[in-house]
């Protein structure tokens, strides 16, 4: 998968966990950006991800994501 | 930065200035170590007997129903360590000092100030009298030298009220003598009785501690033997206590004391007269369960003076 | 020595001379010699248990990052985070289980061992650092003397705000470039927080330890109103010490992290436990809530409901080894299952419904605010009988027999007017001064206001503060 389609599922998913069709994210973005996300639906979200490209993290590398952009690159690193 | 330190230091002037003014106010109160300090000191040429001890002295010997000049030193609360202090700076001061009557009691050897439940006398000893605390930490407190901060946060309110219009004075009832004793005093016969009796023993016994005794008969022992070099009679004294409060002391402690100051008498040629369970008082001489009331002080110091005028009476 | 001390006023101002005219290392280690020389005047044995808990942290957080195998790491990990959680949980219960478990002289020996002061902060704030070089959130501190500053910070020793590693180690790095204006700030705070903590707190305590004591003696509107002022009192309290917390690490170029965030506004209760004591939260939610949710991600709901209320009986725990302190995390546990499993539905039907939605945005900080109250009536009790007993007082109808309803009784509640009044007062100026200070306006206008004004505002907080001070009493979370 190139960035952009990552990036493009990932706002697809954002848009559903959060309920909010008008996010867009890039890749400086953090929960205070987004309304609603916070520790509670964090996992909601990883967890989302995890089954729309059909990966699987572990648990240190999601204690390592800060922004949007570490969360792409995650996902990038997985999907090769 | 230096215009900030400058800042800090302007802006920290008034309160400096206000509080100076508050010190200033507290010390113009007196307390018990401030009247008795100027009283010996106005009575240094004449006195002949000096008193020194703890409450049950400042409440029960009447320097005025002595023969020759006496003066009661004794204040509540007192230790050895401050009994000795004391006739350390005081005795030098009078000439014409012939005895020096030293109150024991059933805790002398076992108390401290600082361990005690009234550690903040410490403070008065230093400031009155210039006596430091036994221990380097107490030293080190704002106490040692703020009027202020000794009267604790809760006085500053009153005194900063104060500095607007200032509050009535009642005076300590000290006779000019040093003796403490009110006129009409409320006495509550439930001190006396077996109730008063074991809550003021629980108290005591709750703040002795047998670790002291070595240190409290140092003590004694250097008064003891500053007033032999100066050929200054020493005499021990214990006053009299209601049956409830003798008959819940620790009998060993007591036998333990008794025997400490019988040596220290036969070491430094001294007399103990002691009156712990004289017959001669009963109930109405006490206000509570070791303190006499002032008639029981008045009549207490009258069998003293007898005592003490005959050389030999040792243990009446 | 306490921070409410005069000898403490003394300490700090000779530190702060010495650590501004020092330069460099010089500067952490005046830091270093000042912590521990604050943390000897409580407990010298306990100091050195400090040093020696930093320098084992020091060289696991090392051989974390040196060796090579994964596994290897986990398990160097997990020993480590157990062996300082035992430390934790010895310390606080050891006292306990003597008196209520083991007779004898083992049990004698136990009972006299009480947790060394700030032994919480800086054991949380040593896991922390060590879970977060694990998970590569930041380096391993190589300068020993920059990780000894770390658990020992003094102004944080005590209660907390609990700092994390990355921001304490990245603010260290700056102590050179110190602006002199950090140290007006830091004095203010401390002002401000010294108002908070005795002026406000103080005066509510007397009735709050009375109401606690004897729950049977007091009618339902006593007890009602001594619930609403613990609240306002542990508000004061903590977030007071917060607040001198955070002025005296300014005044050393250290800002920590807050700890409040008007509370009392919060919507819901999840929004309440972000805005309440942060520094504890956030942290069990990085360090504890987050692994233990992500863990249990295929359970669902089931896995959220689990993972919360482990959180929040750990924020009751933390507290201490008491069955109040564990129901009152298990009750907070229950809100926020409650809460968070129904947030959305609870949103899309008030969007259906815009007139109560304005309702709600009253109502919601409301009932908030209540079900707070009432969580911390059974934080604060004595035991928890006592705590039923108060709930159950405070039903109009259960109360002690010749108690009536609303029976208000200032003697017995042992507070003057004045003293309510002034406490009440001083409540409504501090959160409207935690508002405005949130407020570019209102700073700008304090800024804007000639400087003598501002100098009358902090002598009359002095005088205030003076006139209010009691016997000193300790703050509430210095016990913890």
């Amino acid at each position: 998968m190139t960035q952009l389609e990552i990036k493009q599922k990932l706002t697809d998913i954002f848009r559903n966990v959060f309920d909010n069709n008008a996010i867009e994210i890039s890749d400086a973005t953090t929960a205070a950006d987004i309304e609603g996300w916070d520790s509670l639906t964090h996992v909601n979200l990883i967890v989302a991800v995890e089954k729309g490209f059909h990966v699987s993290f572990t648990t240190k590398e999601v204690m390592a994501l800060q922004t949007a952009g570490d969360l792409m690159r995650l996902i990038a690193s997985r999907a090769t | 930065m230096i215009r900030l330190v400058r800042r800090l230091l302007l802006f920290c002037l008034p309160l400096l200035l206000v509080w100076a003014a508050l010190e200033y106010r507290a010390r113009q109160v007196p307390n018990s170590y401030s009247i008795k300090r100027r009283q010996v000191e106005s009575l240094a040429n004449d006195i002949d007997t000096l008193i020194i001890g703890s409450s049950s002295g400042y409440y029960g010997i009447v320097p005025k129903r002595l023969s020759g000049v006496a003066y009661n030193l004794a204040d509540a609360g007192e230790t050895l360590y401050y009994n000795d202090a004391l006739a350390a700076k005081v005795v030098p001061m009078l000439p014409k000092l012939k005895r020096v009557v030293v109150q024991i009691q059933y805790i002398s050897l076992y108390m401290s100030v600082e361990d005690g439940p009234e550690p903040w006398r410490m403070y008065y000893y230093q400031q009155e009298w210039a006596i430091p605390p036994v221990r380097l930490k107490d030293r080190l407190d704002a106490r040692v030298f703020s009027r202020v901060a000794l009267n604790g946060p809760a006085g500053i309110g009153k005194s900063l009220a104060g500095l607007i219009h200032s509050q009535p004075y009642v005076p300590d009832p000290i006779d000019d003598r040093g003796w403490w004793g009110p006129a009409n005093e409320e006495i509550d016969p439930a001190a006396i009785g077996p109730a008063g009796a074991k809550a003021t023993l629980d108290r005591h016994h709750q703040y002795m501690i047998p670790a002291l005794e070595a240190r409290n008969i140092a003590y004694l022992e250097h008064t003891a033997s500053l007033l032999r070099d100066r050929r200054i009679e020493l005499v021990f004294v214990t006053l009299p206590v209601w049956r409830t409060y003798s008959d819940g002391m620790n009998k060993d402690s007591w036998a333990r004391t008794q025997t400490v100051v019988d040596e220290l008498c036969k070491k430094y040629n001294a007399r103990y007269l002691s009156y712990l369970t004289s017959p001669n008082f009963g109930a109405e001489d006490f206000k509570d369960a070791d303190h006499l009331n002032p008639q029981g002080a008045v009549k207490f110091t009258e069998l003293l003076d007898a005592a003490l005028a005959h050389p030999g009476t040792n243990r009446p | 020595m306490s921070f409410l001390s005069p000898e403490f006023a003394v300490f700090l101002a000779l530190g702060a001379l010495a650590f501004h005219f020092a330069r460099g290392v010089c500067r952490r280690l005046v830091l270093l010699l000042l912590s521990y020389a604050f943390y000897l005047t409580w407990n010298p044995r306990a100091a050195l248990l400090l040093l020696g808990i930093t320098v084992a942290v020091y060289f696991v957080a090392g051989a974390l990052e040196k060796l090579s195998s994964a596994r290897k790491k986990l398990v160097l990990l997990l020993l480590s985070v157990a062996v300082l959680l035992l430390l934790l949980i010895f310390f606080k219960c050891a006292g306990l289980l003597a008196r209520h478990y083991l007779t004898g002289g083992a049990g004698n020996a136990l009972t006299d061992i009480i947790a060394p002061i700030g032994l919480s902060y800086y054991l949380f704030k040593l896991m922390g650092y060590l879970l977060d070089v694990y998970w590569e959130k930041i380096p391993v501190q190589r300068n020993f003397l920059s990780l000894a500053l770390y658990p020992s910070f003094f102004p944080q020793i005590m209660s907390g705000p609990i700092q994390r590693a990355g921001d304490f180690f990245g603010q260290l790095a700056q102590l050179d470039n110190q602006l002199p204006d950090n140290i007006v700030i830091g004095l203010r705070r401390i002002l401000f927080g010294l108002f908070k903590k005795v002026v406000v707190a103080d005066h509510i305590s007397g009735m709050v330890d009375a109401v606690h004591a004897n729950p049977d003696g007091f009618s339902p509107l006593e007890l009602l109103f001594g619930a609403y002022c613990f609240a306002f009192q542990i508000y004061a309290d903590f977030s007071g010490v917060t607040d001198i917390a955070i002025g005296i690490g300014l005044l050393f170029g250290i800002k920590g992290p807050e700890n409040f965030n008007l509370p009392f506004w919060a919507r819901n209760i999840q929004e309440f436990w972000r805005r309440w004591h942060m520094s504890l939260t956030s942290w069990l939610t990085d360090y504890l809530f987050m692994p233990l949710r992500f863990s249990l991600r295929r359970f669902g709901e089931a896995g959220l409901c689990a993972a919360i209320f482990v959180t929040m009986i750990a924020v009751g725990v933390w507290h201490g080894p008491r069955m109040t302190y564990a129901v009152f995390g298990a009750l907070n546990g229950l809100y926020m299952a409650v809460s968070a499993l129904t947030l959305k539905k609870r949103n899309t039907w008030f969007q259906k419904r815009p007139l109560l939605a304005h309702v709600r945005m009253v109502a919601g900080p409301l009932l908030t605010f209540h079900l707070m109250v009432f969580a911390l009536v059974i934080f604060r009790a004595d035991t928890l009988h006592s705590a039923c007993q108060y709930v159950t007082h405070l039903i109009p109808g259960l109360q002690s027999a010749g108690i009536s309803t609303l029976r208000f009784d200032r003697g017995l509640l042992h507070t003057r007017q004045i003293a309510l009044l002034l406490a009440a007062l001083g409540f409504a100026a501090m959160e409207w001064v935690n508002w405005a200070g949130r407020q570019n306006t209102w700073t700008a206008r304090f800024y804007s206001v000639p400087c003598f004004v501002r100098w009358a505002a902090y002598y009359i907080l002095i005088i205030l503060i003076a006139c209010s001070a009691q016997e000193t009493r300790t703050f509430i979370y210095a016990q913890f």
